[in-house]
């Protein structure tokens, strides 16, 4: 058989043909194992909300090749594998090690890796990794996203990095730790057995490249690709402006742990010559006794993928980048380094994301334009809930209710907010679920998922729309578990724009629809049979003075419901002939209003 | 003589593919009319009968069949400009259409246009209403509601009705009953309901697919109804047929009524055409590649049967409709090269396409594509192509890859224009993997049939990358879908839902569906003229292990189901899973959800006519020399050239040749051979050649 390794000596430059060929094999590594996840998983947190990352490592450590990935997932596999690498020197083919311990690189409790090593002639050529959400972590209440857990023993069982196969036999004696602990075992087998085959697939394929290409070449690629990363980060870099800026905001308010909020005060500096962007997280606050803190790897993550969001979109995913940025972390913050055993239920959201906006509003400040309104934030309706199926001989289930999780982005110069956002934490890589696929698994009905008008905020490029939620158990009553941000700290409008919706929900008696309960953004809820649970989603944040929205997309979007006939003459001032149904923009009288709208708010200006 | 006629109507061309009863098969070439799409098709039937010397009438009149396919409905969901649609649905759920599964791509990039919906939202009315997942009526349906809706939509000139109410796949009278109401209301106005269009879990593809069905119902209805007329009054006895989505074809007033099933038609005939080359050369599998101008396509037979899907997607709205899995690349003649900032060579997705086309074409491209590399390595005639009809600027096809490849790489244009070749390679062969082992099919157990013009132009390197052994390029490669037309059943394809388990299985229920099914499919068979010695019924369901939802679609053993057939049902899936997914879950219990049968009318197949043996020597076909370029030889080579025209049956070539037919060209790399075989077509086969594609084999420096 043909290989051609020995062509690639170090010595002489990599073949760049060949170099653009091995990338489009391994990143197709990749998507086959993100493919062969999503399609075998068994649980909506799998197969629906797609809370999970496939990606390959070079033999030290370093992501390579990451395609469809969730964003705050990116920053927190190497460090993961790192400790992997630390915790063990025996290891060999046929290898399968798992981890959750935020303590030891990873995002949070409820994210499983799994990292298998790819050999090649018995040398270590790369890592798979496949990370993953799982439906339980074992913690005293049904939930592994608990805002109020308040160390690691109450968020659920921490796995530090453990062998979970040795020459590809499952060690049942550790993995029995795992899959004891967590609840609805014959529920979570399935996801189990999902993620050690998306590794198993991802292995098998790195060693075909191995074999037909040759395992030095393979190596060298690795190198080579984080190096062409690395470039074209170190170009884009250069081609910014250098200086120093910073912004703060206000956190979400949580009763019992917050309740004033935490002023989130954050310093970015760009260095083009150095090719480093440096942001300052040393200024957070202290630390809570809850799940909000930022675990170390996420608290990285916020900043790395505010600003990739903020970069040219095709600069590659992966280290060779990431490791341009770099953040000051300190120990004991909310967001920064936490003190152990503080839990980090919540890291990969709520903060998370909130430092995620504030960074949109940095790199604005640096080049208007660059920044965007601010990303919803995953809401309260977005729970865990649990309960009993009658249609199962009672069994009990938990949920995780990521349904049409259909909450607004920010808008960006010249582009509207996507309506399906989830949170900056996926920036719409979550996929949402089939309203009848839910109700085949979960005993409830789903009476409403409708778009809010001026859900999203106004603007020249106007924030993505919110929907609601109308959720009614049958038989059964739903305990939910409720980890929401963005009610009472809204998606933030930027160069004018305005902020998107808040999100909001309560426990209502179904048949007079009267607002029994009000629910927070966190706590612990019941909703009974003859009652449902209703909520509210965030809209995104706009881009720009509405004024200078085109009265086109106002007309448009007045027609379709995403803003009420109202907000289009008060705040993009658009007056719309509606007598003949189809609507039509009186232009005269809209500049006349917009010329009105002006000057005063030109008065107001001066009056305040 | 008598003729079975196809005609697959493309974006630039429409084919004309004419096989005699003798067995001799035709291929002509007309312009596509856009403006006018039946007169491309008229035109094309004119130069077959010309050939024939016989007038357009005489022609007709001996054409027993004519089959036709056409990317009108395709190009009407392109253009969003057909029907003006109102849609019906459960109240409260209104944003079903818009909202999607969500999953935007490119996930950090957040500048994303929202996709824009079938429906406005404004066009959307919710009905109270509500059944559940077990079919039970929750809450009556809301007539007057209903007859309101139907109003509005009438005063805000719509022009035809979608519905698709949660759970009607388990309990259809709430939207049977609306159908109802329509037709007394307003009973001009076209409607699909979804129950009927795809009855199929899942809300956002079964709404997204009836309003498809009923957005190109009168467009598809004009056109089918005109060109049908057309041939008609010229002479054609029998009524049109149409290809659909699932590979067969059905008559034109069954496409005019379930227009969503046309969407994709002529690369649903690959396998077809592909079968025929199977057939011939004693295999069941087969993996069929077309390489155009703009676009490369890849589908599949494998056990004789195309690989479909259930979730074909058409400009990103889902169709609901089972269809051949045909996997779509950008990739063509006329995709272009560049090189980004950090010195990364990419091929496509962009494409000159035909105007201005690639440099050499000298119509003003500036761009460097993969033809002009091909002109760069010799493969294509660096003079003329396409019967000489087509001048090429082999000097713009260096300069363009000069400047926009080599210099920026530090490599020399023919390195440059191998680089192009050898990604755009990797990329089909990305798609080629993506259909293959990502599903645990083994290509090399495969053989392959090329077609499209640029298709024998690379597929030597496809293949001896997947390790296939041998390849068939049909003489008619560029008209590789028409012919696949030929070789088609009428096929009609009935779903229906119904929830059950390996554990507590409902064999009389499920019994009864498969039943109703068939029966339905005889009727249809029935109307469409076939005897019953010509049907066959094929049956299939869906199933996952307990707690997936994503089904995979499994043979059933039998045409109903004992304890027996379910004990080797369930055997089927475990074993299908595991080859698909790397692995089994024997502990698990296996849920079934859709069952289809499909109903097949058998149809005569194509005829080949054998060529008498002319020999192994070829030389008489040598019509010169030309340098080029193989990574074997280390450089380039004098190649012998031999004209496609007068080369015969048994003659063989070896590598490295070029073979030049008047719309394709064929490179055989060294270490293979070409036979022509008895029909004429051309069977490549690869030696032990396992080489990434067109690497130099030796050391050496980059630049050469």
């Amino acid at each position: 058989m043909y290989l051609e390794m020995d062509t690639q000596e170090h010595t002489q430059p990599f073949d760049p043909v060949l170099f653009a060929v091995l990338r489009s094999r391994m990143d197709a590594i990749a998507s086959e194992m993100e493919k062969t996840l999503l399609v075998t998983g068994r649980n909506p947190i799998v197969y629906s909300a797609k809370d999970f990352s496939c990606a390959l490592l070079s033999a030290e450590g370093e992501v390579t090749s990451m395609v469809e990935c969730l964003p705050i997932h990116a920053v927190t596999l190497s460090p993961a594998l790192q400790a992997i690498i630390a915790a063990f020197d025996d290891i060999e083919e046929g290898d399968l090690f798992a981890m959750n311990s935020p303590y030891h690189g990873n995002s949070h409790v409820g994210d499983l890796c799994m990292f298998a090593p790819c050999f090649y002639d018995r040398r270590l050529i790369c890592w798979i990794v496949a990370k993953c959400h799982t439906i339980d972590s074992g913690a005293y209440l049904p939930t592994n996203l608990d805002p109020l857990s308040k160390d690691i023993y109450e968020e659920g069982l921490h796995l530090p990095p453990v062998r979970f196969y040795r020459k590809y036999t499952e060690l049942k004696d550790v993995t029995g730790i795992w899959l004891t602990n967590v609840r609805y075992p014959k529920q979570y087998r399935g996801d189990f057995l999902a993620q050690v085959g998306a590794v198993r697939l991802g292995e098998r394929r790195a060693t075909e490249v191995c074999q037909k290409y040759g395992d030095h070449t393979v190596t060298r690629f690795l190198q080579e690709y984080l190096d062409y990363s690395d470039r074209r980060m170190t170009e884009e870099i250069r081609s910014l402006p250098s200086g120093t800026w910073s912004d703060e905001a206000l956190s979400e308010k949580y009763a019992g742990m917050l309740p004033d909020g935490a002023l989130l005060k954050l310093a970015m500096r760009i260095d083009p010559r150095a090719a480093t962007i440096t942001f300052d997280l040393s200024d957070m606050p202290d630390q809570v006794a809850g799940g909000i803190n930022l675990s170390e790897s996420c608290s990285r993550g916020s900043c790395v993928i505010g600003t990739m969001a903020c970069l040219d979109p095709t600069l590659p995913r992966n280290d060779g980048v990431y490791r341009h940025i770099k953040v000051i972390q300190r120990e004991g913050s909310i967001a920064g380094k936490p003190q152990w055993p503080a839990s980090t239920s919540l890291a990969t959201v709520g903060i998370s994301d909130e430092i995620c906006n504030l960074v949109f509003r940095l790199w604005e400040q640096v080049r208007p334009g660059m920044g965007h309104g601010g990303t919803c934030y995953a809401p309260g309706v977005h729970a865990v809930a649990s309960g009993t199926d009658f249609r199962r001989n009672h069994a009990a289930f938990g949920h995780s209710y990521f349904l049409a999780a259909c909450s607004g982005g920010g808008g960006s110069k010249g582009v509207d907010g996507y309506a399906y956002m989830a949170a900056n934490a996926a920036m719409g890589g979550n996929h949402t679920e089939s309203i009848e696929v839910h109700e085949l698994k979960v005993p409830d009905i789903i009476w409403e998922n409708r778009i809010i008008p001026d859900s999203g905020g106004a603007g020249q490029w106007r924030g993505g729309v919110a929907s609601t939620q109308l959720v009614q158990p049958r038989k059964t009553q739903l305990t939910i578990i409720p980890w929401g941000t963005g009610h009472t700290s809204a998606p933030h409008g930027i160069s004018g724009g305005e902020p998107g919706r808040l999100a909001d929900h309560w426990i209502i008696d179904f048949a007079t629809g009267e607002k029994v309960e009000h629910m927070a953004n966190l706590g612990r809820y019941v909703c009974k049979e003859d009652q449902a649970w209703y909520g509210w989603r965030n809209g995104g944040g706009g881009y720009g003075d509405p004024l200078k929205r085109d009265p086109e997309r106002v007309k448009d979007d007045a027609r379709d419901g995403f803003i009420s006939l109202e907000a289009a003459r008060n705040i993009y001032g658009v007056v719309l002939n509606t007598e003949p149904e189809l609507f039509a923009v009186d232009y005269p009288a809209t500049e006349r209003l917009r010329r009105e709208l002006v000057s005063k708010r030109g008065q107001e200006g001066v009056g305040s | 003589m008598s003729y079975i006629v196809t005609s697959d109507m493309g974006g630039t061309f429409t084919d004309v593919v004419v096989n005699e009863k003798s067995g001799s098969v035709q291929a002509f070439k007309a312009l596509t009319t856009p403006s006018d799409p039946t007169q491309g098709v008229m035109a094309g039937i004119q130069l077959a009968a010309a050939h024939y010397n016989l007038d357009l009438g005489t022609f007709l009149d001996r054409t027993d069949a004519f089959i036709h396919g056409s990317t009108i409905a395709t190009n009407t969901l392109i253009q969003m400009n057909g029907a003006k649609v109102g849609h019906l649905t459960t109240r409260g759920h209104e944003a079903s259409l818009y909202c999607r599964y969500g999953a935007k791509k490119d996930t950090f990039n957040l500048a994303v246009e929202y996709p824009k919906p079938l429906v406005r939202n404004y066009l959307i009315k919710g009905i109270t209403e509500r059944i559940t997942a077990e079919g039970e009526i929750l809450v009556p349906l809301d007539e007057a509601e209903v007859r309101a809706a139907i109003h509005q939509f009438r005063k805000w000139r719509v022009e035809a009705i979608s519905v698709c109410l949660l759970w009607s796949v388990a309990n259809p009278c709430h939207e049977r009953r609306i159908a109802e109401i329509i037709e007394a209301e307003w009973p001009e106005v076209p409607y699909s309901i979804s129950s009927e269009v795809q009855p199929a879990i899942r809300e956002w593809p079964r709404a997204s697919g009836t309003v498809l069905n009923v957005m190109l119902k009168p467009v598809m209805h004009a056109y089918i109804q005109k060109t049908q007329r057309q041939l008609q009054g010229k002479g054609l006895k029998n009524d049109l047929l149409m290809v659909v989505s699932s590979g067969g074809v059905v008559s034109g007033a069954d496409a005019a009524e379930n227009p969503v099933m046309t969407l994709l038609s002529g690369p649903a005939m690959g396998p077809s055409a592909g079968s025929v080359y199977a057939k011939a050369h004693g295999t069941n599998q087969c993996l069929v590649i077309d390489m155009g101008g703009t676009s490369f396509d890849v589908s599949m037979v494998s056990d004789g049967r195309p690989m479909v899907t259930k979730d074909m997607y058409m400009e990103g709205h889902p169709t609901g409709v089972t269809s051949v899995e045909v996997l779509t690349l950008g990739a063509g003649g006329g995709s272009i090269a560049w090189v980004d900032n950090g010195g990364m060579l990419n091929v496509g997705p962009h494409s000159a396409g035909a105007d201005p086309g690639p440099a050499c074409y000298r119509r003003g491209g500036t761009e460097a594509t993969v033809t002009d590399a091909n002109v760069v390595l010799g493969y294509l005639n660096p003079e003329s192509i396409a019967d000489g009809r087509l001048a090429i600027d082999a000097e713009a096809a260096h300069r363009v890859i000069l400047e926009k490849v080599a210099r920026p790489l530090r490599l020399d244009p023919v390195e440059a224009a191998n680089g192009i070749y050898r990604v755009v390679n990797q990329n089909m062969i990305g798609a080629m993997n993506e259909v293959t082992t990502w599903r645990g099919i083994d290509p090399r157990e495969y053989l392959l049939v090329a077609g499209g013009g640029a298709g024998g132009l690379h597929v030597a390197r496809l293949a001896s990358d997947l390790q296939i052994k041998r390849v068939v390029i049909p003489k008619l490669a560029g008209a590789l879908c028409a012919f696949g037309m030929l070789n088609t059943d009428i096929v009609f394809s009935q779903a229906s839902s119904a929830f059950t388990t390996s554990v507590d299985f409902d064999f009389d229920r499920v019994n009864t569906q498969l039943a109703t099914l068939e029966a339905r499919g005889r009727k249809k068979l029935v109307a469409a003229g076939i005897g019953e010695a010509d049907m066959v019924f094929e049956y299939y369901v869906s199933a996952r292990y307990l707690d997936q939802v994503y089904e995979l679609e499994v043979p059933l053993p039998a045409s109903r189901l004992s304890a027996d057939g379910l004990e080797r049902l369930i055997a089927a899936f475990h074993a299908l899973h595991e080859r698909r997914y790397t692995y089994r879950d024997e502990d698990s219990y296996q849920e079934y959800t859709d069952w289809r049968v499909i109903a097949r009318g058998l149809r005569p197949k194509v005829t080949l006519r054998e060529q008498a043996d002319r020999g192994t020597d070829a030389t008489p076909a040598v019509s010169g020399l030309r340098a080029a370029y193989f990574a074997e030889t280390a450089g380039f080579t004098e190649t012998p050239v031999y004209s496609g025209k007068a080369l015969g049956h048994g003659m063989q070539v070896a590598g490295p040749a070029i073979i030049e037919e008047a719309t394709s060209t064929l490179v055989v790399i060294p270490g293979a051979s070409v036979t022509v075989t008895q029909w004429g077509d051309y069977l490549m086969e690869l030696g032990d050649a396992n080489m990434e594609t067109g690497v130099r084999r030796s050391g050496g420096g980059r630049y050469s």
